[in-house]
């Protein structure tokens, strides 16, 4: 709990950043449905038949599964708040438009004929008597919408739109209760907290002035402050430089950003570390929405060119990731030197009681020891399947345990061997000991900048500066920087500088 | 003036309305009366052509009713339904004045006039103008629907089964209020009901209506005395007074003849009725008999055959 506050504190900036996103982007959606859906109600109230039909529609829509909408929006929108907003829109309609459309065709046909037999214009029944009559349904509509937004709107973090969601989607990936927890605590909040003010709005006509007036002023502060950024903030050539989710790309583009200045500090350069899962950000650079983003060779091999076989050796799988690249007009840098592919650890004991440094020496053992598998790797042949032939492993027993909880496993000695990837911050904080993949049966996996080869063209000085890195960073420096980030809580910004200046790739006297 | 010439309705097959033809004067106040299913509602929507006849036409001073623009006609007369309507999101002052509003008058003569109209209905303005319907008794909500029909001070005022849902005493209210207002106002009301009693009471003319028919048409008088049908006959045969016979009396109040001075003769309950009180009792005089009895035990017995009637 006194982790979570200090955390909360030190990260109070980010958070507040993240809070506002993510109000803006529900607010958006919640405005645009509302703007849709009751006016169409309005409209269909009168049409039962088309009523019904849209009703079906927006019940449609409802039922696909959010991530496979943004999956879908990605190639027609992009990424970021585009796909985003589309999305909750699409799911805020809903709501929305069936409490309207129930309000408005459950009103008792009495009043409907009084009001008619009196003469009263349609315009004048729906603003004065309809609508009133409706409303308590639907702000009710409004608030389910609302509470269904602000959680929805935490898987815009999976298409680089931010928010909260970036928390509880890197606490995931890094196995942080911490920033789970504020993740998802905090979208809570946000949900009760901005329900309970939609229900005392509902309450009276003064409410609902006062509700209306406070939503105006807020829409024209943001539109003012848009406006104002649009026209009179100069614009500037930028270069916008990704990371997916997790310290290490995070750590990986702060060095890019720091490269790239000290050459030029005149090149403006922004950061979007968590921005997304490994498709989104190669989706994301093909579409010029993002300039550059590290990327492994394995993993350009395995997901992009679909190669069935990938070389053993290291340059060789770099070698033939650039050549796919180049068919797809990117460029790709020279790889960093470290690799993070899959990897076996032990803990330290078993590690001395049968002295093991390499895989093969746990062949003869294997069968007394217990393993706690990733259920993707215990399943795969270039997990644990061919692995279990190349070493001629025979592990007592195999558990599939999913990534978070690996790890927890052996700290409990609940198991002796896991799975991880070589740079995992957790392989130091319990002091595990990787296993030398002797016989290079794991597919290689070196991290490299992707741009794209126009951009490469353009900025012959970011290439450059780039390249510093290639051939640097160690598994174990990797390890460490990670493991200061992640379990330490220090910035990334901080931690990457730091091994710059070390290793004298920049000079102290810039900023 | 209100003409219905040669209306018909048909649903398909079923005939509503057949061959109609009635005339109401300005000013008067005419009540159709008939049964449930009677085809009396589908009359009075006809007017403000909520419902469109399917045969004839209608006329307002001459001009059908279908020439008229459909706001016009329906802001220029009054219309109050057998539950109040009232519209439960607007205050009375509102509601009072919804028409007021349509027609764009200003804010602060709908509220002269919501005043005024309340206290027509025997309501005071300054507690009720500003009170929503639900914290309004049935018929305090039934008085100010009234007073909405009154708003545009219209020439006619539609209204059907109005008082329907009320208990009798505040029904009996009702009929004395309209009949004061109409007093007050002159306006044409035309009022549907299935209540001979209420027709009775309330109309200057009757027009009874069975199975789309109109069987007769007139004055209270002539229908009870020279009914037309024997529908009208039976239907109008309970709103007779029935004070039962003086024999019944006495042996249902078990009374005993008396040694009693000077008592006046008597020959019908009615008779009874009429007596002078005197000390809180009555004395008769029935068949050289006299007898003597409390006006409580009267009250009783006239209330007993009242309930006889249903």
């Amino acid at each position: 709990m006194d982790k979570l506050l200090q955390m909360i504190i030190n990260q109070h900036h980010q958070l507040l950043v993240a809070l506002g996103q993510h109000l803006a982007l529900s607010f958006m959606a919640l405005l645009i449905a509302a703007l849709i859906a009751i006016p169409l109600a309005m409209i269909f109230k009168d049409h039962r038949r088309l009523g019904e039909i849209a009703l079906q529609v927006a019940g449609v829509f409802q039922t696909i599964p959010s991530l496979a909408l943004l999956g879908l929006l990605i190639p027609l929108v992009g990424i970021g708040n585009p796909p985003a907003l589309i999305a909750l829109v699409a799911y805020a309609i809903m709501p929305i438009y069936q409490n309207t459309y129930t309000g408005l065709t459950t009103i008792d046909p009495n009043l409907e004929e009084a009001a008619i037999a009196m003469g009263l214009s349609r315009w004048m029944r729906l603003r004065r008597l309809e609508l009133p009559m409706a409303l308590p349904l639907i702000f009710s509509g409004i608030r389910i919408a609302l509470v269904m937004t602000i959680g929805t709107a935490t898987l815009a973090a999976l298409i680089g739109a931010g928010g909260l969601g970036t928390y509880i989607v890197l606490g995931i990936e890094q196995n942080n209760n911490q920033e789970l927890l504020i993740g998802a605590v905090f979208s809570a909040i946000l949900a009760l907290v901005f329900s309970v003010l939609l229900k005392v709005m509902g309450k009276s006509k003064r409410n609902l002035k006062i509700g209306f007036g406070l939503i105006l002023l807020a829409c024209i502060g943001w539109g003012g402050q848009k406006t104002y950024q649009h026209f009179f903030a100069q614009p500037q050539a930028e270069i916008v430089i990704a990371g997916k989710m997790g310290s290490e790309p995070e750590i990986l583009i702060n060095m890019y950003k720091e490269l790239i200045q000290a050459k030029d500090p005149s090149i403006k350069i922004v950061l979007k570390p968590n921005f997304g899962g490994t498709t989104f950000l190669y989706q994301a650079l093909k579409r010029n929405q993002i300039d550059i983003y590290p990327e492994f060779t394995g993993t350009v091999l395995k997901a992009f060119a679909k190669a069935k076989t990938t070389p053993q050796n290291p340059q060789a799988a770099y070698r033939k990731a650039a050549t796919y690249l180049k068919t797809q007009q990117l460029t790709y840098l020279k790889p960093m030197a470290y690799q993070n592919g899959y990897d076996l650890a032990v803990t330290p004991e078993v590690a001395n009681q049968y002295s093991l440094k390499t895989i093969s020496d746990l062949a003869s053992v294997s069968d007394q020891l217990t393993a706690a598998f990733d259920p993707d790797f215990s399943h795969q042949k270039d997990g644990y399947l061919g692995l279990k032939s190349a070493y001629h492993l025979q592990i007592g027993s195999v558990r599939s345990l999913e990534p978070s909880l690996r790890y927890q496993a052996i700290a409990q000695k609940r198991v002796q061997i896991v799975d991880g990837y070589t740079t995992d911050p957790e392989i130091r904080q319990f002091h595990l000991v990787v296993l030398k993949d002797d016989q290079h049966f794991f597919p290689p996996y070196q991290g490299a900048p992707l741009m794209k080869t126009s951009f490469a063209k353009q900025h012959p000085t970011v290439v450059k500066q780039l390249n510093k890195l290639s051939g640097r960073i160690t598994m174990a420096e990797m390890q460490t920087m990670n493991y200061r980030v992640t379990v330490k809580h220090e910035k990334a910004k901080t931690v990457a500088r730091q091994y710059l200046l070390k290793h004298h790739l920049i000079s102290a006297k810039q900023k | 003036m209100i003409e219905y010439r040669n209306v018909g309705m048909k649903f398909g097959t079923r005939v509503i309305l057949e061959n109609l033809s009635l005339t109401i004067k300005d000013h008067e106040l005419f009540v159709l009366v008939g049964p449930s299913g009677s085809g009396k509602t589908t009359l009075i929507r006809m007017i403000n052509r909520l419902t469109i006849p399917t045969s004839g036409q209608i006329y307002i001073d001459g001009q059908s009713v279908n020439e008229v623009d459909l706001p016009t006609l329906r802001l220029s007369m009054g219309y109050v339904l057998q539950t109040s309507s009232l519209f439960p999101n607007l205050t009375v002052g509102e509601n009072i004045t919804i028409q007021l509003e349509q027609k764009k008058v200003s804010l602060l003569e709908r509220r002269q006039r919501a005043t005024e109209l309340l206290g027509a209905v025997g309501l005071t303005a300054s507690d009720f103008i500003d009170r929503y319907p639900a914290e309004l008794s049935g018929g305090q909500q039934q008085r100010v629907a009234i007073a909405r029909a009154l708003a545009t001070k219209p020439q006619l005022i539609l209204m059907d089964e109005s008082f329907s849902a009320l208990d009798p005493v505040l029904r009996s209210q009702m009929q004395a209020l309209l009949l004061k207002l109409h007093d007050q106002y002159q306006m044409t009301i035309l009022f549907v009901t299935h209540d001979m009693k209420e027709a009775m009471r309330l109309g200057d003319r009757i027009g009874v209506i069975n199975e789309g028919h109109l069987l007769q048409v007139g004055t209270p008088t002539e229908i009870i005395n020279y009914p037309t049908t024997p529908f009208v006959t039976n239907f109008f045969a309970s709103a007779k007074p029935n004070l039962g016979t003086l024999p019944d009396l006495i042996t249902t109040l078990k009374l005993k003849p008396q040694a009693l001075k000077i008592v006046p003769q008597v020959q019908t309950v009615a008779d009874v009725t009429k007596l002078p009180i005197k000390e809180g009792k009555l004395s008769f005089n029935f068949e050289d008999q006299s007898y003597q009895l409390e006006v409580s035990e009267l009250l009783h017995y006239l209330g007993k055959q009242e309930q006889h009637d249903g």
